[in-house]
C-alpha cells in the first residue's frame, strides 16, 4: 500500500488513497494523530503542495512483515533532499494506520528559500501540525539487571531469521548501549548513513562515532526504548525513542525524541541507514530546538 | 461468524459495512431489533445514528426511560436528560465524529449484554461547552462508554472521557476548566453516589457483578492481579509479569509510555498524587481475538487522599479523592501489548474544588 502514497505524490492521486482509508483510520504526521476525512484531506493537500517544491520522488528502501509495510522516500530537487519514512498497516486494500516521520527541517528550508530569499534559518512550516499533548514522567533510566528492557528479540516478529536478529541486536547495542567499538563491525566505508539530510562520514559532516557521541553527550540521562521492528532478510524499520534531559536556555527539561530508522543490510554489514527526525515537531512540543 | 472474527471485523470495518453489516447474525439478542447482528453492531450503529447522523431523538429508541448515567462530573437518570446533554455537546462541538475503536462485550444473565465501547472523537469547539467559552480549536479525545443493554435499550451507563487531553488541544488550562465546572451545582444523588463509591473503594469492596465465564476467568484474575500488584501493592518490578517489553500505555492528559521503565515511572508519578490510593476493579469483560490475542475491558475505581505534586494544588492536600476509570487491554501472548486508560481529570479536580467526595471516616 506504499504505492498509494507514491501515487499521491507522483500523480496527485487523492482518490486511491481516500478509498483505502477507513472510517477509523489514523494518520500520524508531525507527532499528531489525525482521524476522519476532513483532517485526512488537509494532510493530502499539504503533501500535494510539498511535491510542487521537488522534482522527483523516489522510494529508496522498503520492508514488509505481515500486515505492515514501511519505506523511506526521498524527495529531491536540484538543491535539496528531504527524506521521510512511512509505515502502513493494511489489509485487503484498506489502510488502518499510516505513520509518517518527515525531515521537516529540510522541508522548511526548502519553503523558506523559495518564499523568502535571505530569510533566517527558521524551521517553521505554517501548515505543520501541532503535536499531540504529551506529559512525560521521570523514571529510572539505568539498566538494572533485574528489570526488563526491550531488546530486538523481544520486539521483532518470531519468524525473522536469526541472521537478521543478530545484526539488528548488534545495531541496537551500538545505539542503545553506546558501543562505539561496535561501529566498525557493523558499518563499512561504503555504508550510506544519513541523519535527516546530513550524510555522515563525509567531508564537513560528523563520523558515525561522533554522531553517537553527540547523542550520548547532549542528551543526558538518555534512555532508549524500542517501539517496533519490522524486518525481512535484508531490510528493517526500527521505530524507537530516546527519553532524556536536555539543557536549554530555560534550564534542564525532560524530552522525548521519536526516531524512525530504515536499514538495509548485506553480509552482516549495513549498506544504507536512514534516520528521520521531525525537528519541527520536537521544537513545537518542547519549545527548544534539537541540540544537534 | 465466531466472536473472534467479529472483533477482527470491527477493527478493519469500513463505514458502509458498519452501517449495513455483511456478516450474518451470530447472537440471539433476544428483545433487540432484528436488524442487529451482534452487540458490537448494535453499539456501533446506534452511536453513529445518534451522534454522526445527528438523530438525537433516537436516544428515545435506544435508552430506557430510566437510565442512570454515571460520570465523574455528574449524574443523570432520565432519557430526557440524555437527549438534552447530547444536544448541548453537539451544539458545542458541531462536527463531533465518534469513531469506534473497539467494542468489548459479554452476555450476562437475564438477557443483559454489557458493552465497553472505546471511541475516538474529533471535534471542533464552536460553542460554549462544559469547559467554558468556545475556542474554535479542534481536538481529539478518547472516551470509554460502559453500557448495560437489554431489550434494545441501554438501561445503565458509565461514561469516562479523557477531558484533560482534549482541553490541552483546545488551549484551556486544567485549573480554568475545573474551576468553570466547579461553579455548577451537582445533584444530591451525585454527591451520594460519589461518597458511597469513595467509601466502598477505600474499603476494597468491588461492586457486585456476575462471575466471568470459565474461559475468561484467568483473564479476570490477570486484571485483578494487575490492579492489586501495581496499584495497591506498588510492586513495580512486577510490571514485566503484565506488560510486553515494548508495551504502549495511553493514560489521560497525554501521558504516554512505552516499555516497563517508562510505564513504571508514569504510574509512580500518578500515584504520588494519591499515595494511599486503593484500586478496585468493578467490572471485567473479555473478547477473544486471534489465537494469542485477547481484549479485556475493566471498569475500576481508585480512592485515597489527594497529595499535590504541583504547589498550586497544595490547598487540596489530604482531601478525599476518587477516580472513576476504565481501561482496555490488548493482550498478546499472555501479556499487555497496548493499554488505553481513560478518566476525567477535569472533573476530578472540580470535585476537589467542591470538596467532594465527603468522607465519613470510621
Amino acid at each position: 500500500m506504499l504505492s498509494t502514497i507514491q501515487q499521491l505524490l507522483e500523480k496527485q492521486d487523492t482518490q486511491t488513497l481516500t478509498a483505502a482509508l477507513l472510517h477509523s483510520s489514523r494518520w500520524l504526521l508531525g507527532e499528531r494523530l489525525h482521524y476522519g476525512p476532513i483532517q485526512q484531506r488537509g494532510l493530502m493537500a499539504n503533501w500535494l503542495d510539498i511535491t510542487t517544491h521537488f522534482e522527483t520522488v523516489e522510494l529508496c528502501a522498503k520492508v514488509q512483515s505481515g500486515d505492515v509495510e514501511a519505506g523511506v522516500f526521498c524527495l529531491s530537487s536540484a538543491s535539496t533532499t528531504t527524506y521521510f519514512i512511512v509505515e502502513c498497516e493494511h489489509r485487503n486494500g484498506a489502510i488502518k494506520q499510516l505513520l509518517q516521520w518527515v525531515d521537516s527541517a529540510s522541508l522548511a528550508g526548502r519553503y523558506n528559500t523559495k518564499e523568502a530569499p535571505g530569510d533566517d534559518n527558521s524551521i517553521s512550516l505554517p501548515f505543520w501540525p501541532e503535536p499531540d499533548p504529551l506529559q512525560l514522567s521521570e523514571f529510572d533510566p539505568q539498566l538494572h539487571l533485574m528489570t526488563t528492557h526491550a531488546g530486538i528479540n523481544d520486539v521483532v516478529a518470531s519468524n525473522t531469521s536469526d541472521k537478521s536478529k543478530a545484526l539488528l541486536s548488534q545495531w541496537w547495542q551500538v545505539w542503545q548501549g553506546f558501543d562505539t567499538a561496535g561501529i566498525k563491525e557493523l558499518y563499512s566505508d561504503a555504508t550510506h548513513i544519513s541523519v535527516n539530510n546530513q550524510v555522515l562520514n563525509k567531508e564537513d559532516s560528523p563520523s558515525v562515532s561522533s554522531w553517537l557521541t553527540q547523542l550520548e553527550g547532549k542528551l543526558h540521562r538518555r534512555y532508549c526504548q524500542l517501539e517496533q521492528v519490522i524486518a525481512d532478510e535484508s531490510n528493517a524499520l526500527v521505530r524507537w525513542r530516546i527519553d532524556a534531559d536536555l539543557k536549554t536556555d530555560n534550564g534542564l527539561i525532560r524530552v522525548r525524541l521519536p526516531l524512525a530508522t530504515m536499514l538495509t543490510f548485506n553480509e552482516n554489514k549495513i549498506t544504507t541507514e536512514y534516520w528521520v527526525v521531525d525537528s519541527i515537531a520536537f521544537e513545537k512540543r518542547f519549545g527548544a530546538p534539537l541540540p544537534f | 461468524m465466531s466472536e473472534t472474527s467479529i472483533a477482527k471485523t470491527v477493527y478493519w470495518q469500513p463505514l458502509h459495512d458498519m452501517l449495513d453489516p455483511a456478516r450474518s447474525k451470530t447472537q440471539t439478542l433476544a428483545g433487540f431489533d432484528e436488524e442487529f447482528v451482534d452487540l458490537a453492531d448494535y453499539i456501533l450503529r446506534i452511536t453513529h445514528r445518534i451522534w454522526e447522523q445527528k438523530n438525537i431523538g433516537a436516544c428515545y429508541d435506544y435508552y430506557a426511560d430510566y437510565c442512570p448515567v454515571h460520570t465523574l462530573g455528574g449524574y443523570a437518570d432520565s432519557v430526557d436528560v440524555v437527549v438534552q446533554n447530547t444536544l448541548k455537546t453537539i451544539a458545542a462541538f458541531p462536527d463531533r465524529s465518534l469513531i469506534g475503536e473497539d467494542v468489548i462485550y459479554r452476555e450476562e444473565a437475564n438477557d443483559v449484554y454489557y458493552s465497553s465501547h472505546r471511541i475516538t472523537s474529533i471535534m471542533t469547539n464552536k460553542g460554549p461547552s462544559e469547559f467554558g467559552a468556545p475556542t474554535g480549536k479542534t481536538g481529539r479525545v478518547t472516551t470509554i462508554a460502559d453500557c448495560m443493554c437489554r431489550d434494545n435499550k441501554i438501561f445503565y451507563e458509565w461514561l469516562m472521557r479523557d477531558n484533560s487531553f482534549l482541553i490541552a488541544q483546545l488551549g484551556i488550562e486544567l485549573d480554568d476548566a475545573a474551576a468553570f465546572q466547579a461553579k455548577f451545582p451537582v445533584s444530591s444523588t451525585f454527591t451520594q453516589w460519589l461518597n458511597e463509591e469513595y467509601a466502598r473503594t477505600c474499603a476494597n469492596e468491588a461492586s457486585r457483578w456476575e462471575a466471568l465465564p470459565e474461559q475468561d476467568k484467568p483473564w479476570g484474575d490477570f486484571a485483578k492481579s494487575w490492579a492489586d500488584q501495581i496499584f495497591n501493592k506498588r510492586m513495580f518490578n512486577k510490571l514485566s509479569d503484565f506488560y510486553k517489553p515494548n508495551a504502549s500505555v495511553q493514560w489521560p492528559g497525554g501521558r504516554q509510555a512505552t516499555g516497563n521503565a517508562a510505564i513504571g515511572g508514569m504510574f509512580i508519578k500518578y500515584l504520588a498524587s494519591c499515595p494511599d490510593a486503593n484500586m478496585v476493579v468493578d467490572h471485567i469483560c473479555v473478547t477473544h481475538y486471534d489465537d494469542n490475542r485477547v481484549n479485556i475491558a475493566l471498569r475500576w475505581g481508585l480512592a485515597g487522599h489527594y497529595n499535590a505534586t504541583q504547589s498550586k494544588y497544595a490547598q487540596f492536600n489530604q482531601q478525599p479523592h476518587y477516580i472513576l476509570g476504565a481501561t482496555h487491554f490488548e493482550i498478546e501472548d499472555g501479556v499487555i501489548a497496548k493499554e488505553f486508560t481513560v478518566f476525567d481529570e477535569v472533573a476530578a479536580l472540580a470535585n476537589l474544588m467542591r470538596k467532594l467526595p465527603q468522607a465519613t471516616e470510621a
